[in-house]
């Protein structure tokens, strides 16, 4: 048995005292150890910004790329190791704005990958701008006046990828969410995990008492059908009184390693070296 | 009898001039001869004039000339495009019939080539082979037999009446060509022996061969001419040996899926042009700074920006050499021929993980989509170096990945070793992988990083001298200009001016680079580069004791030739 404890890191926390993350990166430790997952099976993949330090809190392996590239990044290091378990972490202008193509890209091939992303609707390590999620009107450093940019719904952007595992989850319900990460590392396919995680440093608005009132638990709801991609969809958009947790969508879909590996293959990181000679494949133009 | 012939085929895009280029070059490859084809393309699908250049050689041929000795113009556009282009005492090949505007000069056969096909097999569309047997015709139709062997082989798949009806087509082109003109280009006969042992293949392909054969594992990448053959030729293979390929949404994300597939341990590959390069460029700090091995193929066009697409040149030596921003280490190799095509591969891979480092491996149109005729005997590659990479590292969650106590090079462990974890940050970051903020730390690893060129130096292979061991002139060249840089010392030699080529294929780092020559002979250093400015002349006098009397440089996007050069250096 693998205790949560075991994926404790010496790395010195950089985040603010009371930050979201926190509650994200201990939901993250519970839901490994309960996957029984040992720490040197895991490669996290991670973007730049506040959310992206992420795997440095943890021991994990770790590829902290740059800025936005996190899903092109966990793509090459799963398909080298597509045997091992690779989650993706980073804040909301890391996953949907710097790296807004390559998310979109990532559900379309739909690998074997969970991707958290650590939405506290501003950008926090360059010291409070818009995010692509950023409310309308919101006064940043950047729109001094509000912000008049519509709002991303990452969410309804994967249910209309078909995106085949979709969740919010809420920094400030750690159990909650241990147990949404831990069904969406769980899933086969692409899943991706938006997580409502307060910043209280420079998001003076979405504070944890502003989730509180809103936030419900889906999971708990019996009647809900996390198969319904039209639902979904609806309940993808549901924003503002009442913001649903829990998973909105689920579907099986064939992942993106079954096209190019059989059940008993390793991962290619660990098969025999044994590249082909080049003059045999010279001959064939003789 | 001739030693040395150029045939253009020449005609509107999806006429076919590439699929008779490679018949007749095929054809005469087997019979002993040396071929080298070149497209001169236009950036369509359909229409335009597209023109196939073989060069037909009793002697290793690299190179273009700028005329043809034998011209096929499959449409009205070819012959107002490319007829001031056939040489005195050369031929045009024309459908007579069909392209009537023109009044018909001296050297002008008209060849019927729809009526014929059709005659021949019932179909227009056998005009190519129609057109094939005209050029046999010229050229001595001593490699009939070999050409009805690729022919046959080429439609083996459409079945026997395609085959046949091409064969007749050919046969009718054959005799189409009036007895007094036929054989007027006899080729000089060749030793036939060996004719097995060499291949026909184009540079996108050898470096695509070049890296299966590495053990490239994972490919990702974006399509732009001309790096897109080199991604198709991978994909064809990826099934066979285990590859995975994928097309990115862009060269931004193929970079970082091929860095992501190093650091998982595998080695990856990425191939662009320049414009799709200019993408990557902070993925190939990001190489740098995580130490993470990554061969990047940039296929060099004419730019700025989308600049002359089925064109080539050699201006994207500079943004090479300094993309990226911060200071680390880098390879640059560029090939020469297609049979260096595996070498440099493998050199790359080896580079690559051996120093943890970025290799670019570069090429242009020309080189990638010019056919060779390359002798097996010649190919060779380099034994593979995985520079030490770990799978198990002993003890308990102690591993380091920028051990600084082991030098430059810190000992690489493949993520997913039992009781181990293997952190790489883009960050500035301590030994384990961590950010860090010590300045202290920061100098030590940028040492660590930038310091690597030093130990990478003796590595770099010596520039190839060819030559006069007492050379006046002693021409400088890089990459794939080596076919015409060489000739066009060949051809001084020839004359009397004594002269030699001085040619790189191991660009950056440099090594110090020792004379094969009597360096006290030299008059002047010229070098001959296919850009505007000279860039690896510029480099050189950077970094060298050479210094260059003269640069011979050309950029309207045709390929560097012997003429051009001694021209250059006449004028
Ligand atoms: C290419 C590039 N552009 C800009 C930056 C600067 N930058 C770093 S993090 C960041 C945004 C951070 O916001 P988010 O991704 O939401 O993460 P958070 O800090 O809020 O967790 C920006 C713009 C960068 N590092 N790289
Ligand atoms: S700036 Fe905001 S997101 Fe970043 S650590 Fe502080 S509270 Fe958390
Ligand atoms: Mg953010």
């Amino acid at each position: 048995m693998v205790l949560a404890s075991a994926y404790n890191s010496a790395d010195d926390n950089a985040w603010c005292p009371g930050c979201g993350n926190f509650g994200v990166l201990q939901a993250l430790k519970l839901a490994l150890a309960g996957l029984n997952l040992e720490p040197w099976q895991v490669i996290m993949v991670s973007g730049i910004g506040q959310a992206a330090k992420i795997p440095h809190y943890l021991k994990v392996n770790c590829f902290n790329g740059l800025h936005g590239r996190t899903m092109p990044a966990a793509f090459g290091a799963k398909m080298a190791n597509h045997k091992m378990t690779v989650i993706a972490a980073g804040g909301d202008g890391d996953a949907y704005a710097e790296g807004g193509n390559h998310f979109v890209h990532a559900m379309r091939r739909n690998p074997d990958i969970t991707y958290l992303v650590h939405d506290n609707q501003i950008y926090g390590l360059t010291k409070g701008q818009a995010s692509p999620t950023t409310g309308l009107g919101t006064l940043t450093g950047t729109t001094p006046f509000g912000s008049v940019d519509i709002p991303e719904s990452p969410l309804a952007v994967a249910v209309a990828m078909d995106c085949s595992f979709v969740a919010r989850g809420f920094a400030g319900d750690i159990e909650h969410l241990s147990k949404i990460i831990a069904a969406a590392v769980k899933h086969r396919g692409f899943s991706l995990v938006d997580i409502l995680q307060p910043c209280v440093t420079f998001n003076k608005v979405n504070t944890y008492q502003w989730y509180k009132e809103r936030v419900y638990n889906l999971d708990e709801d019996a009647a809900y059908d996390p198969k319904d991609r039209n639902k979904a969809f609806t309940k993808a958009l549901e924003w503002g009184d009442r913001i649903p947790t829990g998973i909105i969508y689920k579907r099986e879909r064939p992942v993106f390693e079954d096209s190019v590996f059989k059940p008993a293959d390793k991962s290619l990181s660990r098969q025999p070296f044994t590249p082909p000679d080049s003059l045999e494949l010279m001959r064939k133009y003789a | 009898m001739t030693k040395d012939i150029t045939v253009g085929i020449s005609g509107a895009a999806g006429m076919g001039m590439q699929s008779i280029s490679f018949t007749l070059a095929k054809s005469f490859l087997r019979a002993g001869y040396n071929v080298f084809v070149w497209q001169d393309v236009m950036s369509r699908i359909r229409g335009g004039n597209n023109t196939s250049m073989i060069r037909i050689s009793t002697s290793p041929v690299n190179s273009l000339k700028e005329d043809f000795d034998v011209l096929v113009a499959l449409d009205l556009l070819a012959i107002k495009r490319n007829a001031l282009k056939v040489k005195a005492g050369g031929f045009l090949i024309y459908d007579g019939e069909k392209q009537r505007a023109e009044e018909p000069k001296a050297g002008w056969i008209s060849v019927p080539f729809e009526k014929l096909a059709a005659e021949a097999g019932g179909d227009k569309i056998m005009m190519n082979s129609v057109a094939t047997g005209a050029v046999l015709s010229l050229l001595g139709a001593e490699v009939v037999k070999e050409c009805e062997g690729v022919i046959t082989e080429l439609f083996s798949k459409k079945g026997e009446t395609v085959i046949s009806g091409n064969l007749r087509a050919l046969k009718s082109g054959i005799a189409a060509v009036t007895p007094g003109v036929s054989g007027k280009f006899m080729l000089a006969p060749t030793l036939k022996i060996n004719s097995k042992n060499k291949a026909l293949i184009n540079g996108s392909e050898a470096l695509g061969l070049g890296a299966v054969s590495a053990g490239l594992k994972f490919y990702s990448g974006y399509p732009m001419s001309p790096a897109t053959s080199i991604m198709e030729y991978v994909a064809a293979k990826a099934r066979e040996y285990g590859i995975v390929l994928e097309q990115a949404e862009d060269e931004i994300a193929a970079i970082n899926m091929a860095i992501g597939a190093g650091y998982g341990g595998v080695r990856a590959m990425t191939c662009t042009s320049g414009g799709g390069f200019a993408l990557m460029i902070e993925g190939v700090s990001l190489a740098g700074m995580t130490e993470t091995p990554v061969v990047i193929g940039i296929s060099q066009r004419p730019g700025p920006a989308t600049g002359f697409p089925t064109r080539t040149e050699q201006g994207d030596l500079n943004m090479v050499l300094f993309a990226g921003h911060g200071d680390f280490a880098r390879v640059v190799l560029a090939p020469a021929t297609a049979a260096d095509g595996p070498l440099i591969m493998s050199r790359a891979f080896n580079l690559a993980e051996k120093y943890q480092v970025p290799v670019f491996v570069l090429s242009d149109q020309y080189y990638n989509d010019s056919s060779f005729s390359v002798d097996l005997a010649e190919v060779r590659v380099e034994p593979v170096n995985r520079g030490g990479v770990l799978a198990e590292f002993p003890g308990s969650y102690n591993y380091k990945r920028y051990d600084l106590s082991a030098g430059r090079v810190s000992p690489r462990l493949i993520p997913g070793a039992k009781d181990q974890v293997v952190y790489a940050d883009s960050d500035e970051h301590t030994e384990e992988g961590h950010i860090t903020e010590s300045a202290e730390l920061r100098v030590q690893m940028v040492d660590k990083r930038a310091g690597k060129i030093a130990e990478i130096v003796p590595d770099m292979e010596q520039p190839f001298y060819f030559g006069s061991e007492n050379p006046e002139t002693v021409l400088v060249s890089w990459g794939s200009s080596f076919g015409a840089v060489k000739e066009a010392a060949d051809l001084l030699n020839a004359s009397g001016k004594p002269a030699g080529i001085l040619h790189f294929t191991n660009i950056w780092p440099l090594p110090e680079i020792k004379f094969k020559f009597n360096e006290s002979a030299v008059k002047s250093f010229i070098c001959a580069e296919n850009n505007y400015s000279g860039q690896f002349a510029d480099l050189l006098e950077k970094n060298t004791k050479l210094r260059f009397s003269g640069r011979i440089l050309r950029y309207d996007g045709h390929p560097l030739t012997a003429e051009y050069i001694v021209g250059g250096l006449e004028g």
